[in-house]
């Protein structure tokens, strides 16, 4: 692991919000993308914490603290990319974690990615219940909806989840982040427009495969 | 011992983690199993090996366990091992942090509607005074977001003035008036430092 993201957890987990910023700030400056940022810097920082507390060197309240301090550096880092003027034609797309998932960092980065991308986005945080995710879904309007979940455990809530997005009238493109990573059984999905990510590489290629496809639709219409 | 007197969550286990009998508190919070590890999250059974196992550690530990209600409950785990059989206390501890969770949630909702541009605006304003060994409260006066503008005017201003004394120097100095002179010309050499440094200061940091 990366000195810097060890150096980070432990300014997380001393609560020091400026240190924390620092380090961020000197990667900035160094030329790093919000991928590196987020997948080569805040994330491996929280893995290691969970390493802290699996070696029994911290408590659960200091990884709340560290938390805290992760979701306010990843929140002022990507605010440059909140655009203050809405386009009318933004594609719009919401995230969350399934009832009962606290573990929302993660979620928050892919979030925090599609606004960089210049499309319309709605964070709806941790432990969203189904009723919510259908009330945003039939007055927000989105193309995609991304949900996270931590738990193999959660699979069964899964497919209710994606049971009811599967019932509206639109076309939505699902987008499942996952920490549990490609080990987890997702045969019981038969949909294509369902798709399992367990990485922000991975979002990146998508990324450019839909700007493919919005091209190649956009040339369509030309001829 | 009677085990199921006891008033919290205890299992007697073996050196394999079977569960060899439990206080009545224990059958209350979890399903009735026939070893320990079955009762823990995937998650923490490297630390039951590490921490429950090992005959040299005798700290006591976090765990998230399965319980009727929960399957990620926290709690802190004690354990005492005589001989071949180890003693293990579990206190819930999801109750002690139902207020940190609370915190972090206001945090966290916070965080969704604060203005960074606003905030590294009052981080300078909060650095300032430190620098400069000004009063906050004048400092807040000045409301230097609003006036910032302005500020960069301050220079040019102070120059003219100090042009239009030297062209009144003659005459001062005739009336006896030189010290006086003196005192303006410094004042207004200093104001238009401090401007200058806060300028550069100010555009350091947009940078």
């Amino acid at each position: 692991m990366d000195d810097s993201s060890k150096k980070l957890a432990h300014a997380f987990l001393d609560g020091d919000i400026h240190a924390s910023w620092m380090i961020v700030q000197q990667h900035v400056n160094e030329g790093m993308n919000s991928y590196y940022i987020y997948e080569q810097l805040l994330t491996p920082a929280m893995h290691y914490i969970g390493e802290l507390w699996e070696k029994n060197e911290i408590t659960v309240a200091d990884e709340h603290i560290a938390t805290g301090v992760c979701d306010f550096i990843l929140s002022r880092y990507s605010f440059q990319f909140v655009q203050q003027n809405k386009a009318e034609k933004q594609k719009r797309a919401i995230f969350f974690c399934l009832e009962g998932e606290e573990h929302y960092l993660g979620i928050k980065m892919v979030s925090a990615l599609f606004q960089e991308e210049g499309w319309d986005v709605r964070f709806l945080g941790p432990n969203l219940p189904l009723e919510y995710m259908l009330y945003t879904v039939q007055n927000f309007k989105p193309e995609v909806v991304g949900i996270s979940l931590s738990l193999s455990t959660q699979l069964p809530q899964l497919k209710d989840y994606l049971h009811v997005l599967e019932e509206q009238k639109e076309s939505l493109t699902i987008l499942v982040g996952s920490r549990i990573g490609p080990s987890i059984d997702t045969n019981f999905i038969l949909s294509k427009s369902v798709q399992f990510i367990y990485s922000l590489q991975e979002i990146r290629m998508w990324f450019e495969k839909e700007t493919l496809q919005t091209n190649e639709e956009e040339e369509v219409i030309w001829i | 011992m009677d085990l199921r007197t006891v008033p919290v969550p205890m299992f007697k286990v073996n050196r394999q983690l079977e569960i060899v009998s439990t206080s009545q508190k224990a059958q209350e919070f979890f399903h009735s199993s026939s070893s320990f590890l079955e009762l823990v999250d995937a998650e923490s059974k490297q630390k039951v090996y590490n921490f429950l196992l090992s005959p040299t550690s005798n700290e006591s530990f976090e765990l998230n366990m399965k319980t009727r209600s929960n399957p990620f409950g926290l709690f802190q785990i004690y354990v005492q091992w005589e001989e071949e059989f180890g003693y293990v206390v579990c206190i819930e501890k999801d109750k002690e942090y139902q207020k940190s969770n609370q915190i972090l949630h206001r945090l966290r909702e916070q965080l969704h509607s604060i203005d960074f541009h606003e905030y590294e605006a009052n981080i300078r304003k909060e650095l300032l005074p430190s620098i400069l060994n000004v009063k906050l409260s004048d400092l807040n006066r000045l409301s230097l977001s609003e006036y910032v503008g302005s500020l960069e005017d301050i220079p040019t201003k102070v120059d003219t003035v100090l042009d239009i004394l030297s062209v009144l120097r003659p005459e001062l100095i005739e009336a006896g008036k030189s010290e006086y002179l003196d005192i303006v010309t410094r004042e207004l050499t200093d104001i238009s430092s401090i401007i200058h440094y806060l300028l550069a200061a100010s555009n350091r940091d947009r940078t």
